[in-house]
């Protein structure tokens, strides 16, 4: 299908929905739509369409949006290609994985290539507007299984062979500790003497962390392959 | 050399070519079937009780009156050079007059025939009882020798072996002789008796002064050894010449003079004997703070000492003390049997001489051999009785019957297994399809069934990749199939063959097939797991997306079910990516799931986090699935029928089984309706991983008990999961 312009003027905040399902797509615009009515919003249902929405954007100048919501499973690829693309193109977006899959495999991908959040898909529509609230004020969600998987990411690969510091800080492996034996944030936060606020923020600075070593891992591959000299930083369009 | 088996055959072989040499020269001994005795000083023979007498030997006009030392039994009772020389003189002569046709013997007035030849089974029963056991002797010493061919001590017993059957060849001819054999012929058979049984106990001196612990110097034993040969040597050729030159001068008659001086053998024997208890008594000394040694020493001590000591107080002590002897050698040799009686005990029972459990099968499987041989040795013989008309017949004998019999007995008795070349895949498939803890135990298993070793283990020292032959191809180093553990596999077939360069291939070649077919399986576990994460995919993708569309159209309750069904279908998705998870992680995601839609629902939760519980255990998916699931369930009642504003969660290991107590504040479950199909899929569900559902119902509330076996195995993965994952 194609690129709905949106009939609302641009100076408002602008958020792009990737989904392939035409009945969910409504289901994620009508969330957005409710949570923050000032925001507009174009779809696309495949990586295609997105891909032309996004150079179309960067043509005309109307950036930068604010917040993109991007399912993982589209018919011509895996969403993981877009967030890394937004992350690497407007930093400043907020992307959000949309899945019904909260598996650690598939969302820890997503959260290293720059997701800064992501909403499983059949929680109800006030779950949902929550949820969206949360990752737009810098709370992103993280459940046991990706917890694990970050800490066991993080010890296996020692930050000092890395150009950018991404090592843990002890309050951080507290954190990723408590959760990954099944606390909630709340509960996190009620037993180190924390507000939830603070470990979210803590749980935020971990997705960032996450984001920079695969970021660096990538430049670090790319030098060793000898794709980019290392006297330079990796360029960025 | 080092082969048992090649040591064993080659002693057994010489024990019995000097076996069948003794009972042929036995054979050809003239007889005369009356058994002659002593009486009143003359000789004569027992008629019903009475005596008859006298007896002469008649031959061609000759007419010899048999005198009483002419059946005395054994040489040694002359002491003087003269009589023995007069007595050796006669035999000779009696002798050559039984060999002639017309030899007669006369008793009174009767006239017995005398046979030329007595054959083979006309040796009489204290022949074979002399004889044979010289037979076993060699044989259990050969046994010795082969469990440890480089240690001196077991050296010395197998050189006592070897001595043996030439001091009972000798003296079995000898005393079983008839009426009489060539003196000749007696005086090189007594020659060959004395230096071997003077020989015999001086090595049995030597042993006991070194083992079971040394007690002498090897230095001091060499020379003491030494000395004893030169000693053995000189009165055996003193007593030699006795015969020929009983008066002699100069070096032979010094040689003559010694012997007849000190007394010449018996006196020699009685004396070793005498240093043998000694040595024994010191051993037993030396041994008193080592019980293994002092029992075994008990065994091998004792039975010398009474064999060698029965054999010298029958025999030896008797004529050196001039007392007329009540037994003749048909008893006392026996007796040195039990010298090889005590020994065989000991090798059995405290592994004497590092005898080892499989000594004993290496005589077995050269018996085995050996019984071939004596199938083709009749087979041959009845041939040979079967002259010309019969050759035909014989023929077709040959090839309908003693040849499939033969092929078939040696197939029972020498069988070598071999792995035909089409079952060799089939092996190493056994090796790689293998669980990884059992992979090493079938490959020992594979190597015992090619090579069939006495001795199999790990060796400490790891060694490279390939096989390796090692000490003269008594063992070969073969590698474990990864590479960390070496085994030493010693003494192929039985003990029968040593290691070739063949051996070495096969093995190279079964281990690469082993890795080969280890990467096969690798790659279709590889594509295996691939396939089932298509699967995931496609349900996640198809049926997921249809559930998602249907629960944002749907309403009320089928909402809620279609929630649920789609996180049943996350953990089935998760199921089919993994198989086993840690318990930890299964608690943590489904108490991070229920406190999540809690916290949705308004309802405070309580359900402490115990510190690192069985945190490696790790949860058979069949067990996380339906924990998971009862506990999504009962979430789900509480949150929609019970009205309640707290729930309880306690998770708790009691012994062999997980508990998980489920309790709300709410309604309860009104008196009298039946359970409705949630708590009836937690019930089955905890069924169907053996385990049960309990529900309490209060006036504050319900608590659901949930327990389950957590099995001894839970923390591996079930016996019948492929390996690799």
């Amino acid at each position: 299908m194609a690129v709905e312009p949106d009939p609302r003027p641009l100076a408002r905040r602008h958020c792009l929905v990737v989904e392939d399902q035409e009945s969910v797509r409504k289901w994620l615009v009508d969330a957005i739509r409710d949570t923050f009515p000032d925001m507009a919003v174009s779809q696309a249902s495949t990586l295609a369409e997105a891909n032309r929405w996004l150079a179309s954007q960067e043509r005309e100048g109307t950036l930068p949006f604010a917040m993109a919501l991007v399912d993982l499973g589209l018919p011509d690829g895996s969403g993981i290609e877009l967030l890394r693309l937004i992350t690497a193109r407007h930093p400043g977006t907020v992307a959000i994985v949309a899945t019904i899959y909260d598996d650690d495999a598939h969302l820890f991908d997503a959260i290293a290539a720059g997701a800064r959040g992501y909403l499983l898909k059949d929680r109800d529509a006030a779950t949902l507007s929550m949820l969206l609230r949360r990752i737009d004020a810098g709370e992103p969600p993280l459940s046991p299984s990706i917890a694990w998987r970050m800490m066991q990411h993080f010890q296996s690969r020692p930050s000092d062979n890395l150009r950018d510091d991404a090592g843990l800080t002890p309050r951080e492996v507290e954190v990723l500790t408590l959760i990954s034996a099944g606390m909630t944030t709340s509960e996190a936060a009620r037993k180190l003497g924390l507000t939830p606020h603070t470990v979210t923020s803590y749980i935020k600075i971990l997705y960032q962390k996450l984001n920079v070593q695969s970021r660096a891992e990538a430049t670090l591959a790319a030098v060793e392959r000898g794709l980019v000299n290392s006297g330079r930083p990796l360029s960025r369009p | 050399m080092l082969v048992p088996a090649h040591i064993i055959r080659s002693m057994l072989l010489l024990g019995v070519a000097l076996t069948i040499a003794a009972i042929w020269l036995g054979s050809l001994q003239p007889a005369t079937g009356v058994k002659l005795v002593e009486h009143n000083q003359t000789v004569v023979t027992m008629v019903d009780g009475t005596p008859a007498g006298p007896v002469y030997l008649v031959q061609g006009g000759r007419r010899i009156l048999i005198q009483p030392m002419d059946i005395v039994k054994d040489s040694d009772v002359f002491d003087q050079p003269l009589s023995l020389n007069l007595f050796f003189r006669r035999q000779t002569l009696l002798a050559a007059m039984s060999r002639s046709p017309d030899a007669r013997l006369i008793i009174g007035d009767k006239s017995v025939p005398v046979q030329a030849s007595r054959g083979v089974l006309g040796n009489p029963v204290s022949f074979w009882l002399i004889l044979l056991p010289g037979l076993v002797g060699i044989a259990v010493s050969a046994l010795v020798l082969a469990a440890d061919p480089k240690n001196l001590a077991n050296r010395l017993v197998a050189l006592t072996g070897l001595l043996f059957p030439f001091v009972t060849a000798g003296a079995a001819i000898a005393i079983s002789r008839d009426l009489a054999i060539d003196g000749e012929l007696y005086r090189w058979l007594m020659l060959s008796h004395e230096l071997s049984a003077t020989a015999f106990a001086v090595v049995m001196v030597a042993l006991f002064c070194i083992y079971p612990r040394r007690l002498v110097s090897a230095k001091l034993l060499r020379f003491a050894a030494a000395l004893s040969a030169i000693w053995v040597l000189a009165i055996g050729v003193g007593r030699f010449l006795e015969w020929t030159d009983t008066s002699g001068k100069g070096a032979a008659g010094a040689l003559v003079w010694l012997r007849a001086a000190t007394g010449g053998s018996q006196v020699t024997v009685t004396l070793l004997f005498v240093a043998l208890c000694a040595a024994v008594a010191l051993q037993f000394r030396a041994a008193r703070r080592d019980p293994l040694a002092r029992a075994a020493l008990t065994w091998f001590g004792l039975s010398v000492i009474l064999g060698a000591g029965g054999f010298i107080a029958l025999l030896t002590l008797p004529n050196l003390l001039g007392i007329k002897t009540v037994t003749d050698g048909a008893v006392g040799f026996p007796l040195l049997l039990l010298i090889y009686a005590g020994l065989t005990f000991g090798m059995l029972r405290y592994r004497l001489f590092e005898a080892k459990a499989w000594t004993f099968r290496v005589l077995f499987a050269v018996c085995a051999t050996a019984a071939l041989w004596v199938v083709d040795a009749a087979m041959i013989y009845g041939l040979n009785l079967d002259k010309a008309p019969a050759m035909g017949i014989s023929l077709i004998l040959v090839g309908l019957g003693y040849q499939p019999a033969r092929a078939k007995l040696a197939g029972l008795l020498t069988r070598r297994s071999e792995i035909p070349k089409n079952e060799m895949f089939a092996a190493a498939i056994e090796v790689a399809f293998a669980p990884p803890a059992e992979r090493f135990a079938r490959w020992q298993i594979l190597m015992r069934h090619l090579f069939e070793p006495l001795e199999i283990e790990p060796h400490a020292k790891g060694r490279g990749a390939a096989a390796q032959i090692a000490e003269d191809g008594v063992a070969m180093f073969v590698a474990d199939l990864t590479g960390g553990t070496t085994l030493r596999i010693a003494y192929p077939g039985h003990g029968t063959r040593l290691f070739s360069p063949e051996d070495r291939e096969l093995v190279d070649e079964m281990a690469t097939l082993c890795r080969h077919a280890a990467d096969a399986l690798r790659s279709y576990d590889r594509g295996a797991a691939d396939e089932r994460r298509r699967m995931a995919q496609d349900l996640h993708d198809d049926i997921g997306a249809r559930l998602l569309s249907g629960i944002h159209v749907a309403q009320g309750p089928v909402k809620s079910l279609l929630q649920d069904a789609l996180r049943d279908i996350r953990t089935l998705v998760t199921g089919l990516i993994g198989e086993s998870a840690p318990m930890s992680r299964v608690i943590a995601d489904i108490r991070h799931e229920t406190a999540s839609r809690l916290e949705a629902a308004g309802i405070e939760l309580e359900w402490p986090i115990m510190a690192q519980q069985s945190t490696g255990q790790l949860m058979p998916y069949q067990h996380s699935k339906a924990i998971t699931s009862a506990i999504r369930e009962a979430v789900s009642n509480t949150i929609h029928h019970a009205g309640a504003r707290r729930m309880t969660v306690r998770i708790r290991w009691d012994g062999g089984s997980g508990i998980v107590e489920i309790a709300d504040d709410g309604l309860g479950i009104p008196m009298g309706t039946p359970h409705g199909t949630g708590l009836n899929g937690i019930a089955s569900r905890m069924a169907g991983i053996g385990g049960s559902l309990r529900i309490e119902d209060h006036a504050a509330g319900t608590c659901l008990t949930l327990s389950w076996p957590l099995g001894t195995d839970s923390s591996l993965p079930p016996k019948d999961a492929p390996y690799g994952r």
